[in-house]
């Protein structure tokens, strides 16, 4: 390791395929026709650059300096006899090139759009947090669900004690449970719900009964856009 | 008789949401669909031929009033939020998203050479794209595939409104064809 106190981290290049396309780019070549060694040792300085400078480069930007060293050594090698056409050994970098280079062109497409809130703006009705905060909701999938249990029972859990003892409760009786509360309140915040009874047993046993009861179309899950609460409510 | 045509334009107006075709035919079963399609089509090209300060555009699969783009200035003073602003590497990985979807992580990180992780969480957290379930293979990575919100934002009505990356070639080659031909390099200079 290096000992200097400073060191700079600057991104001018992303990765190496960004390098790569500056240095087609500036020798204005052919990505069909690349040479190869020269770009190599353009590429090779440019990494050289970096160490002068005490920039730290991802292992990625050698990976492709020897892929670029790998192809001009094919590049040298006659062709096998039999083998004649063996294709050209730099449309092994040419072809994901191009397809980045086609990328690139897609991605300054898509920001030429009018963007909604940049170039482009829609007529509100009704003020953001207006009136019916309710209304604001998404449907929300299974990941942010099973993300809002993970990030629960890492709040909750801290004893690793098992009880055997206990007499444990079914989902069933669970789903009773929480239709009960339903009954009083008609909504239920997702966090409200798992964390009624503390433990991981009945937490499990919350979210699969919550999961059995969308299932059967006795609840719906919903999600407030701003601030993310999870919430359960009857249909 | 153009009552039918004020409907629509009514409750486009108040949609909160790009109101859809088939979303318009079940609020109006007294209307014929054909009848409200045409008066739709009627009603987006009243708008165009007016080129007033706002227009009607088919967006995320459905119909809303957006104004337009050539009075963002003035916009913006009335509107102070700042609008959404993505990193060149943001925009990169939402357009492999975009063009490859349902894609796994390595697949991004394969065509961008570079780990893209950073960047698929924020374009998460700004809802441009969602997780659509996982590979099955080694590791279960994630799929990851554009959101509503992303067509929204973008003013597509489909996501196969995007150019085909074929149509992006024949562009290429155009753009290739202004200028000049590039100084042919040979490879004297072996190192």
């Amino acid at each position: 390791m290096r000992e200097n106190a400073y060191s700079v981290k600057i991104d001018v290049f992303e990765g190496p395929m960004d390098l790569l396309v500056y240095l087609v780019r500036k020798n204005d070549v052919d990505i069909t026709n690349i040479p190869i060694a020269l770009i190599t040792e353009q590429f090779l300085a440019y990494l050289d650059l970096l160490e002068l400078m005490n920039i730290d480069y991802a292992s990625e930007f050698i990976y492709m300096a020897a892929t670029l060293a790998h192809i001009k050594s094919r590049m040298l090698l006659p062709p096998v006899p039999g083998d004649e056409d063996e294709e050209d050994p730099r449309m092994e970098i040419a072809r994901p090139l191009m397809e980045y280079l086609r990328l690139k062109a897609a991605a300054d497409l898509l920001e030429k759009h009018d963007m909604l809130g940049r170039d482009t703006f829609k007529g509100n009705p009704f003020h953001e947090d207006d009136a019916h905060p309710e209304d604001q909701v998404i449907s929300i999938g299974l990941f942010e669900l099973v993300e809002t249990f993970r990030q629960l029972s890492e709040n909750q859990y801290h004893d690793h004690v098992v009880d055997f003892k206990t007499n444990r409760m079914t989902v069933k009786e669970r789903i009773i449970g929480i239709l009960s509360l339903l009954e009083k309140k008609a909504t239920l915040s997702f966090e409200e719900l798992l964390c009624e009874h503390p433990g991981k047993f009945m937490m499990v046993l919350t979210f699969l009964a919550i999961l059995e009861m969308a299932k059967m179309n006795l609840i719906e899950i919903r999600q407030h856009i701003q601030n993310g609460v999870i919430k359960v409510a009857y249909v | 008789m153009n009552d039918t045509r004020n409907i629509i334009e009514s409750l486009i107006f108040v949609s909160k949401e790009p109101l859809s075709m088939e979303r318009l035919i079940s609020l109006l079963p007294e209307i014929e669909p054909a009848i409200i399609r045409k008066e739709l089509l009627g009603l987006i090209d009243e708008y165009e031929q007016k080129q007033g300060g706002f227009h009607l555009v088919q967006v995320a699969g459905g119909f809303q009033f957006r104004t337009r783009a050539d009075y963002k200035t003035w916009i913006r003073r009335l509107n102070q939020a700042s609008p959404l602003r993505l990193s060149r590497a943001a925009l990169e990985t939402l357009t492999i998203v975009a063009y490859k979807q349902p894609v796994i992580r390595s697949d991004i990180e394969h065509i961008r050479g570079v780990d893209s992780g950073g960047v698929i969480r924020s374009l998460l957290d700004l809802k441009l794209i969602r997780v659509l379930g996982r590979k099955d293979i080694p590791g279960r990575p994630l799929i990851y595939s554009t959101t509503r919100f992303f067509l929204e934002i973008f003013g597509l009505s489909d996501i196969k409104d995007l150019p085909t990356l074929k149509e992006m070639e024949s562009l290429e080659k155009k753009q290739a064809l202004q200028k000049d031909p590039a100084p042919a390099h040979d490879e004297k200079n072996l190192t």
